[in-house]
């Protein structure tokens, strides 16, 4: 392992090499990689790591959440002597099986999952704490402040529906952590967010309750997003349910994902429809279904480009990135695909 | 398996579509292929299939071929190009021949180093009847294969290409032919590596030079690579390190890493030229300030003069090549952009890339004019179709031959009524109405109706066609947008600079183009009063106009104004004009106004005039009138009027700066170091003369020798040495204007958002795809349009063909498909006839048959009628009845003959037809066998009788005694 990791130095060039950066891998606990790659997406969301070291450096002695294990964690491999190298996040893995069940054993889980619970779960730890705090002052009025996790990953989706009795338009917001887009073959990103927020006809089962009408209507319903977060995540669809053979298959299509994006389906009165966002972290799927296969992340670091295979790192060019598009043809069942793609608002970098 | 889940897979491919002039049809028997489909190959990361085509000259005997290349990818050059293949060709490939000797040193090591490996024989190519005609060639992973293009007429070549190539170690990424020096044998191929080697292998001759061989110019895939329109040996190379270099293909190269030294500074972009005694290749490289811009493809404009660059950082950057001055820029909405091209007339940019979205940029105005959103995917491709393109004056290829049955439609194409409810509102059509020839006259007055048809392939395996009419070109606001007015007025106001103003009064309308200004400071347009701008504009108004009627002109002849050396680009040549008439009047105390920030743009304009260059720079104009027109609006107003009277003065004032040009850099040797601008001027005009050193330029010196004159007397001076001085100043002024014009807020996509070179989604008119059709499995990597057909080329291979309407094949199979209509339509008439027929026979039959039966069960009944008789009278009688019934027989007999007739017809018709089944007659149940059965008892019964009744008779006469 010596050997690889000096040649990730190498590769580099030490007078390349960005200062204060830490290219660590995260050693495999049996089928750990679906933490690992997140893991490692995570660190690379700029504003998340500095909010998590931030944490830690607040937070010395606490009692132990999966928060404080990921601070640990990311305080570890940020305080590294070395510049590469490996870590075994074996507090985090352990904290984390004991927190869910559904984690507690050595199956391969699915990476989205996976993030969707720990972005939650340490909100609601955050908000906890917070709660804990307020009522040692005493003061439990104060409206719920967003926590950092809000800041970072939050954006509000707008639904607007029109009932198409009485042509109400009634629109609802919900907040999003990530937006989850169905992948359509020889796609881009860009058509699926688009898609996304297609006009969707409610009927039949699926009316809509329409307060104007005071009854159950065909309505017409879209979502577009009204506030766009600082961290956009985007879940690629690929696992779908396939009845006949009674399990989830791996849709392997080609969905090509830019380094640049901006948003289409943003809402009239949306507040930073301008937003810029550039690609900082990708987690891929290798295989041929949910529960099989490997996760491996691609991640954006001062303009190089790095892919983290668990306890693994390598250098890769930017161009190597439309490998993990997915395949045009059906024929090979197993794929290398972008899953959860990370998207950090341009306008937060340079801040 | 996953196969079998998707929807989509089922989706099928389209191998014909209907436009309104007609149907394209996807020849299938002339489809070029990868000869050898291996089971699954990983094409995903191997480079694009892209496809060069060129055309060769006849025979040197006869004349030139009339067809001129078509636009794409190999063949940058059009008419110009073609003309100069006429004239140039054959000395041009013999004085490459000569002097292509000390170039090819180490070329057999090149080969090897390339491993390229000829997998047919090279004699095969020289022994093969394969004179003039196309040439197409196209990469597919590590292969290049070279073939006789047939169009649309199918050849029996197809499936032996005329040169293969295998490569190991490196994949070919792209290739272009040099029509110039295409000769009937071949034309000059240059193929690019991904390992960023150039090899040029060159008709007849084995084997071929390379250039950066030992990769020392530049490591970074090549990823386009163009020959300079009209020259022989002039190359521009561009790599994924985001750098641009030109060779000589008759140079060698450094036989170190080259040492640049700095040639020329721009904005967000320096031009290096190589540090050496003797010139070697590489002769400039071309830098830009952004990072991650590696350059996605390149295209000259039409005319030649002009070079747009797209790259992966998200811009579009148009450059005068041969003054080498930034003219404008564009950004993506997001993303790289991919490709680009020129319209036909070399008006407008149109750039696709990973936004899935195309960008149609405006030369004149410097801004994005339109968007263009159809594709699911990365747009790959875009290419104008220059055969379907409309201009107000019919300029075209003739359509209405005899094969041709749309001819009619072809006519007011892109005039038709679903275009213009698509974008148009009539409130501001002023009542023209577009489906009539002589709409199109009426137009020809004043408006310009030009319909550019555009074409755009993707990554999303799709094909989109599209119409961009001027009318579209020309609204700064689209219907899309007005709905939510609300929102798209504040925005009009604070960025989109005065359009808003304009749109009240639909007149001018026209006219927005000329009063946008480029990407500058908002504020500064804000300042504009409304006065102002209707003032500047109802002056603009004619040079509007007649510079676009111009522009037409222009572009058909371009290859002219080519040759005589920059030429006007498009139709500015009226603004240049007006720029050159207001230098005159305004002249530099102009300038010194311009020192507050607004004029700056005057500053810049001004000082890009006076150092000479012919075109590129006219578009600043354009703009630098709208600035000035809070300063000196009059001025510009003034400069102009009549503008069109001097229209082919400005032409030739473009021809003699040229000239004059040359002469100055002759005369000022080009001492290339020492004082910074001098040194930059200097080189400016040895770069032309260096440039363009093919071009006869002895036109442009010679005959408008009057009109230099003339120049002269407008411009202050050229050709004199007080003029270096004051180009001197000029560039200095040009190079800061410009920088300030430019800088900063220019290569930030968070501040360009919401300029003219990045509108919002919403500030920018929204096209739709005419057509959009799914006609591949791959994603689609080239489109070029010819006059006959258009080609698509697919990552996994294969290019197709696909033919126009009304163009041979199609017509062919048309006439057969009519044909075949025909005769079912007559074998249909047939058959109904014979049915009608069967039937009326059946009816007959059944009419006849009732009675005959009736009659026939009668008869039967009497006679079997047992009798005794008490009278010999009674049996006399009966004797009688019997003989009057005997009598009878003969007609009955005709009668049943004639009922067994019809069936007996009708059976005979079914058989004759083949008609099975459903002869059932409806009209009875009476059947011919029925009948014929009875009529035979009838006849045995009617001698019984006579006997029984003699008998009879017998008996009775022996009874009585």
């Amino acid at each position: 392992m010596g050997a690889n990791v000096s040649q990730l130095e190498r590769e580099i060039g030490s007078d390349f090499f960005p200062p204060n950066e830490h290219y660590f891998g995260l050693v495999n606990f049996g089928n750990t990689c679906y933490s690992n790659s997140v893991l490692q997406a995570l660190y690379f969301c700029k504003p998340f790591r500095d909010k998590v070291l931030e944490y830690k450096a607040k937070n010395k002695r606490s009692k132990e959440t999966l928060l404080s294990c990921l601070a640990d964690l990311f305080y570890s491999i940020a305080t590294q002597k070395k510049k590469v190298g490996s870590i075994a996040p074996k507090k985090f893995i352990a904290r984390l099986r004991k927190e869910k069940e559904e984690f507690d054993n050595y199956m391969q889980q699915d990476a989205h999952e996976f993030l969707n619970f720990l972005i939650n779960h340490i909100n609601e730890i955050i908000l906890a704490e917070r709660n804990q705090n307020k009522n040692k002052n005493g003061n439990t009025e104060a409206p719920p402040e967003p926590t950092w996790v809000h800041e970072i990953f939050q954006g509000i989706l707008t639904s607007e529906t029109r009932c198409l009795n009485c042509e109400t338009v009634s629109s609802k917001d919900e907040n999003f952590f990530d937006l989850q887009v169905d992948v359509d073959q020889n796609t881009s990103i860009t058509h699926c967010l688009r898609c996304f927020s297609n006009t969707e006809t409610l009927c039949s089962d699926n009316k809509f309750k329409c307060d104007n009408c005071c009854s159950y209507q065909e309505a017409q319903k879209r979502m577009r997003v009204k506030k766009l977060p600082m961290i956009l995540a985007l879940h690629l669809k690929r696992f779908k349910y396939m009845e006949q053979y009674n399990r989830h298959i791996k849709v392997s299509h080609r969905v090509v994902f830019p380094l640049e994006l901006r948003l289409f389906n943003t809402s009239d009165d949306a507040v930073n429809p301008d937003r810029l966002y550039d690609l900082v972290a990708v987690v891929i799927h290798c295989g041929s279904g949910p529960n099989r296969g490997h996760y491996i992340s691609i991640v954006k670091s001062h303009g190089l480009w790095l892919l983290f295979d668990d306890d693994m790192v390598d250098k890769i060019e930017a161009s190597t990135i439309e490998d993990f598009y997915g395949l045009t043809s059906d024929i090979q069942k197993s794929s290398e695909t972008g899953y959860i793609l990370f998207y950090q608002s341009r306008d937060c970098a340079s801040s | 398996m996953a196969m079998q889940l998707d929807p989509n897979v089922k989706d099928d491919l389209k191998t014909q579509f209907v436009t309104r002039e007609g149907t394209y049809r996807l020849m299938t028997l002339s489809e070029y292929s990868r000869p050898s489909r291996v089971g699954y190959t990983n094409s995903q990361s191997s480079p694009q299939v892209r496809v060069s085509i060129v055309t060769l000259p006849n025979a040197p005997q006869q004349a030139p071929s009339s067809s001129a290349p078509g636009a794409g990818n190999g063949s940058s050059a059009s008419a110009a190009a073609g003309n100069a293949t006429s004239s140039q060709g054959a000395t041009g490939t013999s004085a490459s021949t000569s002097t292509a000797a000390p170039a090819g040193v180490g070329s057999n090591s090149i080969e090897s180093r390339l491993h390229g490996m000829h997998m047919n024989d090279p004699n095969g190519m020289n022994g093969a009847p394969m004179c003039g005609g196309d040439r197409i060639c196209f990469n597919f992973g590590k292969e290049l294969y070279v073939y006789a293009f047939r169009g649309v007429k199918k050849g029996s070549e197809l499936s032996k290409p005329i040169d293969k190539k295998l490569y190991k170690g490196t994949n070919p990424s792209c290739h272009d032919f040099n029509a110039t020096t295409a000769t009937p044998d071949g034309a000059p191929l240059l193929v690019g590596f991904t390992t960023g080697q150039i090899q040029l292998a060159q008709p007849g001759r084995q084997p071929g030079k390379l250039y950066n061989e030992e990769r020392l110019i530049d490591k970074t895939k090549v990823t386009c690579l163009k020959w300079l329109p009209g020259s022989p040996n002039l190359f521009l190379a561009s790599h994924a390190s985001g750098h641009l270099y030109l060779y000589n293909e008759e140079l060698p190269c450094t036989p170190t890493a080259p040492n640049y030294q700095p040639f020329k500074m721009g904005d967000g972009y320096t031009i290096l030229t190589c540090k050496s005694k003797s010139t070697r290749n590489p002769l400039y490289k071309w830098v830009f300030g952004t990072e991650n811009c590696s350059i996605n493809e390149f295209s000259f404009s039409p005319c030649g003069s002009n070079l747009a660059i797209v790259s992966q950082d998200g811009f579009l950057r148009v450059f005068h090549y041969d003054t080498m001055e930034l003219l404008g820029i564009a950004r993506s909405y997001f993303g790289g952009f991919l490709c680009v091209c020129w319209s036909p007339d070399g008006k407008y940019i149109v750039v696709g890339g990973e936004d899935d979205l195309v960008t149609v940029w405006s030369l004149h105005e410097r801004r994005v004019v339109a968007r263009g959103q159809g594709h699911r995917s990365w747009v790959s491709v875009v290419a104008f179709d220059p055969y379907t393109t409309s201009y107000t004056n019919w300029d075209g290829p003739d359509f209405s031959d005899d094969e041709n049955p749309m001819s009619g439609d072809y006519r007011y194409c892109g005039n038709d009524h679903s275009n213009y409810d698509l974008y148009d509102c009539e409130k501001n059509c002023n009542g023209r109405r577009p489906n009539s020839a002589s709409f199109r006259d009426s137009l020809a007055q004043d408006k310009l109706a030009t319909s550019y048809r555009l074409g755009s392939v993707s990554q999303d395996t799709q094909l989109c066609l599209w119409d961009i009419t001027e009318d579209v070109l020309r609204h700064p606001l689209t219907l899309r947008q007005r709905v939510n007015s609300s929102a798209t007025n504040d925005i009009s106001s604070t960025t989109a600079t005065g359009g808003g103003n304009i749109q009240l009064n639909g007149d001018v309308m026209n006219d927005v183009k000329v009063i946008k200004p480029i990407a500058t400071t908002n504020t500064t347009n804000n300042t504009n009063n409304k006065d102002d701008n209707s003032c500047n504009t109802s002056s603009k108004n004619s040079s509007n106009s007649s510079s676009s009627k111009f522009s037409t002109a222009n572009c058909t002849i371009s290859s002219s104004n080519d040759s005589g050396g920059g030429g006007g680009g498009g139709g500015n040549s009226n603004c240049n004009f007006e720029q050159n008439n207001k230098n005159s009047t305004s002249s530099i105390s102009n300038k010194q106004n311009s020192s507050n920030k607004q004029a700056i743009c005057v500053g810049n304009s001004t000082s890009k005039s006076d150092t000479v260059i012919g075109t590129g720079q006219t578009v600043d104009n354009s703009t630098t009138t709208n600035k000035s027109s809070s300063g000196s609006s009059s001025k510009s107003s003034d400069s102009s009027s009549g503008l069109s009277a001097f229209n082919s003065l400005t032409q030739r004032l473009s021809n003699f700066t040229f000239g004059s040009d040359k002469k100055s850099s002759s005369s000022t040797t080009a001492t290339n170091n020492e004082h910074h601008h001098s040194h930059q001027n200097n080189n400016r005009q040895n770069h032309h003369n260096h440039h363009r050193k093919t071009f006869s330029l002895s036109k442009s010196s010679g005959s408008y020798h009057s009109s230099s004159l003339h120049h002269n007397n407008f411009n202050g001076t050229n050709l004199d040495g007080g003029n270096s001085l004051t180009s001197l100043k000029n560039s200095k002024s040009s190079q800061s204007s410009s920088a300030t014009s430019t800088t900063i807020s220019t290569y930030d996509p968070m501040k360009l958002i919401g300029t003219p070179a990045c509108p919002r989604f919403d500030e920018c008119p929204l096209l739709e795809p005419l057509i959009c059709k799914k006609i591949a499995h791959e994603r689609l990597t080239a489109l070029i349009f010819r006059e006959d057909c258009f080609l698509t080329a697919c990552q996994d291979g294969f290019i197709y063909t696909w033919a126009r309407p009304g163009y041979s094949v199609n017509a062919r199979c048309k006439r057969i498909c009519d044909q075949w209509r025909q005769r079912r339509c007559r074998a249909l008439g047939d058959a109904e006839r014979i049915l009608e027929k069967i039937d009326i026979l059946h009816l007959e039959f059944a009419k006849r048959a009732a009675p005959f039966n009736n009659w026939l069960d009668g008869i039967s009944e009497g006679f079997v009628d047992m009798f005794i008789f008490h009278m010999k009278e009674e049996i006399q009688g009966l004797i009688q009845a019997h003989d009057q019934f005997k009598a009878t027989l003969g007609e009955a007999d005709k009668e049943f003959n004639l009922i067994v007739g019809l069936v007996r017809e009708v059976g005979s018709i079914a058989k004759q037809h083949q008609i099975h089944g459903g002869l059932e007659n409806s009209y009875t149940t009476v059947t011919a066998n029925d009948l014929t059965g009875k009529w035979e008892d009838v006849r045995q019964l009617v001698p019984q009788r006579d006997q029984t009744l003699g008998n009879e008779q017998q008996n009775n006469e022996m009874l009585r005694p």
